[in-house]
């Protein structure tokens, strides 16, 4: 197992007015392999959480273990957490700062003390996984290429530091739909090629049912779901009470159940095509 | 995350919250001012008792009040010890060699932290009670007159708003900048000198970056909402004393004439009462 | 029906006669009716932002010329004739808010056209009730949610009584709960105040109600339509590289798949019916 999360709570601004409580005894584990997604409304302690996994907000209450490194000890090693799980905060492009592309993607694989012959190695292999062609843009600088170029080099900053966990905060957040479905195939291939346990958190249930094979549902700091897309999904009602859609491909399945047509799982517009095709062409022969 | 991140303020909505915020400045720097005409023991507890009255009606924790003197603790030990050290004249307490201690410096260095510790206090009082807005409306409000002289003072306000307006959203994106650095393996809180002042390079860069994408945007929404239309600017808020402010000011003012009444008066209740008990603390 | 703004032959290139030169417009003419709801989407640097931003002069055009409410935005005269008709609303709004305050934030507007005071309370009243935010008065934006932001912000164009609206991206940064509270209000003001509504979106489900929609593309206007004859014409929309309404998109992969439609699919009762027929 990769992640272990036991009771964890977290309340900000403790002893002051204005005091909120963003987490309420969650627990759940990440096993390696996982596409794990994470939904919730703004404010139901998404941020929070994925903050906590990587070591950024200080363990209060429960218990958290990343591999070996157990966060409820005193003296954690964080570099080694963050070695090991990697994370593409929301709008990461803002955070590029060097006076290259090749100098901000090894801005990482250096803080780890990386020898330089191999921050070399896995800065070249971490732009071109992202789709970048290396030399033609490793010396240029980080402000002046494109939006979606730009956040391609913020995710192969994160790369370059050959996380086993890659944990991604709204990756499209602002993009066109090209470029969304960009990105999204980016994910896809790296979970393939580098990181092999992938979180994702996203607010689009359209567009994260179609890639994660695990969904967790939060609200207001509670984990309430835990569960795979399409049987997360039979909890329509409940999910819409807490302002959360489910995908059009689930509610047409849902319509034409109605109708009588029945189909298999469906959470995904992918499943709803190919099931909706088999009873088609069953029903043509 | 910080929580709220910017002023001091602590909502309660007590009577001293809903002064008029230009009653409110003008008593504050009043008793910046009375404070230094400040003799006696006598005066200083009766300043201190109205200190705490005040912290009593305005529903904030005593406790932060008091706190608030923590940021000049430095200062107040070491201008206690200067005076108590250094100073020469009067009944000799203690001596050892060149160290001399008399009963007028540590008179003199009990009222100096009392004096420095009720002035902050008081200030704290200002900030925990107004909003930045208020306090910037006040200010507007009271440097009106300097129309007459050309100052541009609504647009000096509007700049004082956006400031307060994008300090917290600032805040926090500095907090989101130094995480994403942090997850990448930076380290800020430990190391050498230089490498900490390097540190601050991946902060740096991003948020100058962000603010001057920030200032664009704004620059252009300034525009659309027709900033600068006409030179005959209106305003919405129109500030209005009442008969709240009006027992403030009287209450000040009572403080005020106690304190001088002391000074030039009765110069000081301390020396009448040890007069009248027969005292000799000061060897004259 | 009258015209809000009239675009005619328009062309625009950033830092112009430099070596970095963009060109954003080349030679576009449009009009926006009044009040209709127009959506203008196209993929990332296509002009639509460029556009949105010539409507009420923030950006003049190099050539030809742009006419909102009969002002022309290049008589500097009358620039804020025009800026008062047409309100824009840019993607961020925490930048686009001027004070702590959600009433004095939505007094600016008003504060700088010197409208009289008491009127400015009862714009205020207006515009937050427009909105839906008058319980939010003297609260600070500061820890509000994005739709609630950006709500504010709209009430803040709002309290200038503009003719128009221009969205630029003002849903791209919200999460749905806060587009689709966004989106109500705007569809709101269209109907019963009859603003006329130009919304710039990258997502299509949100064009989908609109009256008409303009597609771009490298600076041009690729064709001008109702809904329908946009996101039936498949070759325009993958030309322009946008994604079609997830629901459409269903249908069009049932259709590539080889199955046979009686008739064009819309909306999603229209779908589900004909798919039930097919069987």
């Amino acid at each position: 197992m990769s992640i272990v999360i036991e009771n964890l709570s977290f309340t900000y601004g403790k002893k002051t007015p204005y005091k909120k409580q963003a987490l309420k005894n969650v627990s759940f584990t990440v096993n390696e392999g996982d596409f794990l997604g994470i939904i919730g409304h703004t404010g139901s302690g998404k941020s929070t959480l994925i903050q906590h996994i990587n070591g950024l907000i200080k363990l209060e209450e429960g218990k958290i273990k990343v591999f070996d490194i157990d966060l409820s000890q005193k003296k954690p090693d964080l570099k080694l957490l963050r070695r090991k799980v990697g994370m593409v905060f929301q709008y990461p492009e803002y955070q590029l700062f060097d006076e290259t592309v090749e100098k901000d993607v090894a801005f990482g694989p250096k803080n780890l003390k990386m020898s330089d012959e191999e921050i070399k190695q896995s800065v070249k292999e971490a732009i071109e996984l992202v789709g970048l062609d290396y030399e033609s843009i490793k010396d240029k600088s980080p402000f002046e290429i494109s939006g979606g170029q730009k956040r391609r080099v913020a995710i192969a900053g994160v790369i370059a530091m050959k996380p086993k966990v890659l944990i991604l905060d709204e990756p499209t957040a602002g993009l066109d739909p090209k470029g969304k479905e960009e990105i999204l195939e980016l994910i896809l291939k790296l979970k393939e090629s580098s990181a092999h346990t992938v979180i994702m958190i996203g607010h689009d249930i359209d567009e994260l049912s179609r890639y994660v094979k695990r969904l967790i549902v939060l609200n207001d700091g509670q984990l309430v779901y835990d569960a795979k897309p399409a049987k997360l999904f039979e909890n329509r009602e409940k999910l819409e009470e807490m302002g959360l859609d489910v995908p059009i491909a689930y509610k047409l399945k849902c319509a034409l159940s109605e109708k009588g047509v029945k189909m298999g799982e469906v959470a995904n517009d992918d499943d709803f095509v190919r099931e909706y095709l088999k009873i088609y062409k069953e029903k043509k022969n | 995350m910080r929580d709220f991140a910017f002023g001091q303020y602590y909502p309660t909505g007590s009577v001293v919250h809903r002064l008029d915020p230009r009653v409110k400045i003008i008593l504050s720097l009043f008793y910046l001012v009375i404070i230094f005409f400040v003799v006696s023991y006598v005066t200083y507890l009766i300043v201190a008792l109205f200190l705490l009255f005040v912290v009593l009606i305005s529903k904030i924790p005593v406790l932060s009040v008091l706190k608030s003197v923590k940021a000049v603790i430095f200062l107040l030990v070491f201008t206690a010890v200067l005076n108590i050290f250094f100073y020469k004249e009067g009944k000799v307490i203690a001596e050892w060699g060149i160290i001399v201690i008399t009963a007028q410096g540590i008179d003199f260095a009990v009222k100096m932290i009392l004096r420095l510790s009720l002035l902050v206090m008081g200030s704290s009082i200002l900030m925990f009670t107004s909003t930045p807005t208020e306090i910037t409306d006040g200010m507007e409000y009271l440097m009106a007159p300097l129309k007459f002289v050309r100052f541009p003072v609504h647009d000096v306000a509007i700049i004082m708003s956006i400031a307060l307006r994008f300090i917290p959203t600032l805040m926090e994106e500095t907090d989101k900048i130094i995480m994403a650095q942090k997850a990448r393996g930076a380290a800020f809180d430990c190391g050498k000198f230089t490498e900490r002042v390097k540190a601050v390079v991946p902060i740096l860069i991003p948020l100058f970056a962000s603010s001057f994408r920030r200032a664009e945007e704004l620059a252009l929404a300034l525009d659309t909402r027709c900033y600068d239309a006409t030179p005959k600017r209106t305003r919405m808020k129109k500030l209005k004393a009442g008969w709240k402010d009006f027992i403030a000011v009287i209450i000040v003012a009572a403080l005020g004439t106690v304190i001088l009444l002391d000074k030039y008066y009765f110069l000081s209740f301390d020396r009448m009462i040890e007069n009248a008990l027969g005292w000799n603390l000061w060897g004259a | 029906m009258s015209e809000a703004i009239i675009f005619e032959n328009v062309s625009y290139t950033y830092n112009d006669g430099e070596e970095n030169a963009v060109k954003a417009l080349r030679d576009v003419s449009l009009s926006v009716h009044e009040g209709e709801f127009l959506a203008l989407v196209g993929r990332n640097g296509s002009g639509k932002s460029t556009l949105a931003k010539m409507m009420n002069g923030l950006i003049l055009p190099d050539k030809g010329k742009v006419v909102s409410f009969g002002y022309d935005t290049q008589n500097k005269d009358t620039i804020f004739e025009v800026r008062k008709r047409v309100g824009l609303v840019f993607q961020n709004p925490d930048n686009q808010m001027v004070a702590s305050i959600v009433e004095e934030d939505i007094a600016f507007g008003p504060e700088n056209l010197g409208v009289k005071r008491e009127e400015i309370i009862e714009r205020v009243d207006f515009a937050l009730k427009s909105v839906g935010m008058e319980e939010y008065r003297k609260s600070t934006p500061f820890k509000m949610s994005g739709g609630q932001k950006q709500r504010i912000a709209i009430a803040g164009v709002l309290a200038m009584l503009p003719k128009a609206l221009v969205l630029d991206e003002s849903t791209a940064m919200l999460d749905p709960k806060g587009r689709k509270e966004v989106l109500d209000v705007v569809k709101k003001l269209n109907k019963e105040e009859g603003i006329t509504v130009v919304l710039i979106t990258h997502y299509m489900e949100e064009a989908l109600d609109s009256d008409r929609i303009a597609v771009m593309d490298n600076g041009k206007i690729l064709k001008e339509g109702t809904p329908k004859d946009i996101f039936c014409d498949y070759e325009l929309i993958d030309k322009a590289g946008l994604k079609l309404p997830t629901l459409l998109n269903i249908a069009r992969r049932l259709k590539e798949e080889g199955v046979k439609f009686n008739r064009e699919i819309f909306s999603e009762e229209e779908l589900i019916e004909e798919l039930c027929q097919l069987l």
